[in-house]
């Protein structure tokens, strides 16, 4: 290496040393002791987000400060260090199960926000999206009964339907079906029609037990349901045996789209924007997902169709959304406190969901929706219950892995709800 | 033409064939990312097409204002090359010091050093957040540079120790007896001659750096010392991605990168030839 170019090197790294000690060494962030910091991983809400915070600021002089962090993973990990260095924001989410939420809460990093709700705040919110930011009285964490989260917006799931595709198979675009025949007969009427009738992400386990729960409800009811989960009803009981069966009708009816089962709902998703399949069973951030897929698309939503024999009503999965919690340990806690309340109230969430296009967790607000999104808000009151007790969740798994076998054609109902029952069997074994 | 001519011609055919198809695989996602980045969202999603239909440069100048790319840009820019420089110097005089010197612990700390190596980095994120914390270099360029430092060590020391390992003593000897230091061969003997090694390092740790996301989104907050990585999160939504734009940033963010690659090219090709390598 010769002399000048070994200078020449050395003059480069110096001056890049220089600036980074001139710029980096200070911590130029947003420390401002007024300044309320919120963390959040929604990176396509932050601009209305910061619109928010500017017309607080407006209102009241307190300076919000939103941050993003995504994807979610990176998030969590950032929660978690900061965790542990005793650094959490004002106002975060810990992305995590109610587990992991208690341990956040007995750890004192969750403020207990039950007398800031009770004051009238908590009336605005669909109340089931108050019961997954809430614990109840002995609950298995041993966290203080209360409501610890404020919900942002909710979400439930439907099935979108192409209304172009339907009038192409000769079926009315605002009539459609309400009960299973109507529904088998409309697939098998978009199948003649060339047309794919059914996509899902069903490749993703969550979504075809999501579509499947539907049709527990329906059949079981509350306490059907509790009495499974105790054992006291099996998993090959007849009810059962007809829920795998609605699978299989549509599998010998050929409604599902090829390759439904190893399907993710982003495929899902697109394949429904493109027109490529006439239904979807999908959750209500798709109106927005559609909207910048296809604009032009022209599609309406219907309930999953009822069962002519169900006993109970139709419900459906969903009612909880995006939440925040408030940490225990700032000093700015009463301004991160005063801050939601007024995210929360009808106007903001109305603007939110306008700019957003998701439903928002105000009540109130849902008049202001688009039509779609405002059906959407109305199923919230017909989402499913709140339980006291869940299924252990391999048995959750096994259920969902066996309706997929059922759609391919590798297990006959009558032999998925029996390895069910025999996982369900296992398992109790084990808690025992 | 003889037989052998013959099977030779075709063998280089088959050969270039199958190299032409490599090729093909290797350049179509880069081909896809440049031609995506010119259509609209709609016309990725409803059709498949090479080319697109009208050319929206728009997404460029969108993207840039869109994503503050410019304040990441040169973020990105200091932290590679202050990075990379750091990493070159530290781990070559080391890697140096463990390929020639005696001293006690050598294997041990060698091999201490190198099994870093294995260390996942989420796995490190909550010690890192805290060390960072109790040395006040949390949310500091500082704190972050330290960190790819450290994380870029181990394997440079893998690296350069098996190249400076390769070299003949003789060269080094005759270089003391003609009163040279032990900073001066290194200096003026064994780095110059470590030049492909080298350059095979500065490429893997420039993309390293250049590339890196999850670190600066866990040890930095302000937004205005984030890289250029965090510009592109913008784009990608919970639920929807504006794939145009996320494209556009896409070609701009590797613009830099394709650039040093070309530059060292020449070294690394030499590099791994040279056995720079070897375990």
């Amino acid at each position: 290496m010769s002399k000048r170019s070994f200078i020449v090197a050395l003059q480069t790294f110096c001056l890049f040393l220089a600036i980074f000690m001139v710029s980096g060494c200070s911590n130029t962030g947003s420390n401002d002791e007024d300044t309320v910091k919120i963390w959040h991983w929604m990176t396509d809400r932050q601009e209305a987000f910061e619109k928010l915070a500017k017309d607080y600021f407006d209102q009241t002089g307190v300076k919000v400060v939103f941050e993003t962090y995504a994807p979610t993973d990176v998030y969590k990990n950032k929660i978690t260090a900061a965790a542990s260095g005793h650094l959490l924001p004002d106002i975060y989410n810990p992305q995590s199960d109610k587990k992991e939420l208690a341990s956040y809460i007995n750890a004192g990093y969750i403020a207990d926000l039950t007398d800031e709700m009770n004051t009238g705040w908590k009336d605005v919110f669909f109340e089931k999206s108050l019961i997954a930011n809430s614990f109840e009285e002995n609950n298995e964490w041993g966290v203080k009964p209360g409501i610890y989260g404020v919900p942002l917006d909710v979400s439930s799931l439907m099935i979108y339907y192409n209304k172009d595709l339907f009038v192409q198979a000769g079926l009315d675009p605002e009539n459609p079906p309400k009960t299973w025949p109507e529904f088998i007969e409309a697939g098998k009427k978009l199948r003649d029609a060339g047309i794919q009738p059914f996509v899902s992400g069903f490749g993703e386990a969550w979504l075809i037990g999501a579509f499947a729960s539907s049709y527990q409800w329906s059949l079981f009811g509350k306490q059907g349901i509790i009495d499974t989960i105790d054992g006291k009803i099996p998993y090959n009981d007849p009810r059962w045996l007809e829920i795998f069966k609605l699978f299989e009708e549509m599998r010998n009816n050929k409604m599902f789209a090829s390759g439904i089962v190893t399907m993710v709902n982003k495929d899902a998703e697109r394949t429904f924007a493109t027109g490529r399949a006439a239904m979807t069973f999908n959750g209500s951030w798709g109106v927005n997902v559609y909207k910048t897929m296809n604009p032009n698309l022209n599609y309406g939503i219907m309930y999953p169709p009822s069962l002519p024999d169900a006993k109970y009503p139709l419900l459906v999965f969903g009612g909880d959304g995006s939440s925040m919690f408030v940490n225990a340990e700032s000093p700015r806690k009463d301004k991160a406190i005063a801050f939601l309340k007024w995210f929360t109230q009808k106007e903001q969430q109305a603007y939110l969901a306008k700019e957003t296009l998701n439903i928002p967790s105000n009540k109130d607000s849902a008049e202001e929706l688009p039509e779609i999104l405002q059906e959407f808000s109305n199923s919230i009151t017909r989402t499913f219950e709140n339980l006291p007790k869940l299924e252990a969740w391999q048995v959750t798994n096994y259920i969902n892995l066996n309706l997929q076998s059922v759609i391919i054609g590798e297990k006959d109902p009558a032999r998925a709800v029996r390895e069910v029952q025999e996982e369900k069997i296992r398992q109790m074994k084990v808690q025992k | 033409m003889n037989s052998f001519k013959a099977k030779k011609k075709i063998l280089d055919i088959i050969t270039h064939l199958i190299l032409i198809a490599v090729a093909i695989t290797c350049v179509f996602p880069v081909f896809w990312m440049l031609s995506s980045s010119l259509k609209t969202n709609e016309e990725i999603f409803k059709s498949i097409t090479l080319f697109p239909e009208a050319w929206q440069w728009s997404n460029y100048t969108e993207a840039l204002l869109k994503a503050k790319f410019g304040m990441y840009f040169l973020n990105s820019l200091i932290y590679t090359i202050v990075g990379v420089s750091a990493i070159v110097i530290v781990t070559s005089m080391a890697a140096y010091a463990f390929a020639r010197l005696e001293f006690w612990g050598k294997t041990i700390l060698f091999y201490l050093l190198i099994s870093t190596l294995l260390i996942p980095i989420p796995g490190a994120f909550v010690p890192l957040y805290l060390l960072l914390k109790s040395l006040h270099l949390l949310d500091t360029r500082t704190g972050l540079l330290l960190c790819y430092v450290s994380g870029g060590i181990a394997f440079g020391l893998f690296l350069l120790k098996a190249f400076f390992e390769e070299l003949p003593r003789e060269i080094e000897e005759a270089a003391l007896i003609d009163g040279c230091s032990r900073f001066g061969i290194y200096w003026r003997i064994a780095l110059p001659l470590a030049k492909p090694a080298v350059a095979t390092l500065v490429i893997i740790q420039c993309l390293t750096i250049w590339n890196e996301f999850l670190l600066a989104l866990v040890v930095l907050q302000d937004p205005s010392k984030m890289p250029i990585q965090r510009g592109l999160m913008v784009f990608q939504g919970t639920h929807m991605t504006d794939y145009p734009l996320l494209m556009a940033g896409l070609t701009i963010a590797t613009v830099p990168i394709v650039i040093i690659y070309l530059l060292m090219q020449k070294h690394i090709v030499k590099g791994i030839a040279a056995g720079a390598v070897k375990g």
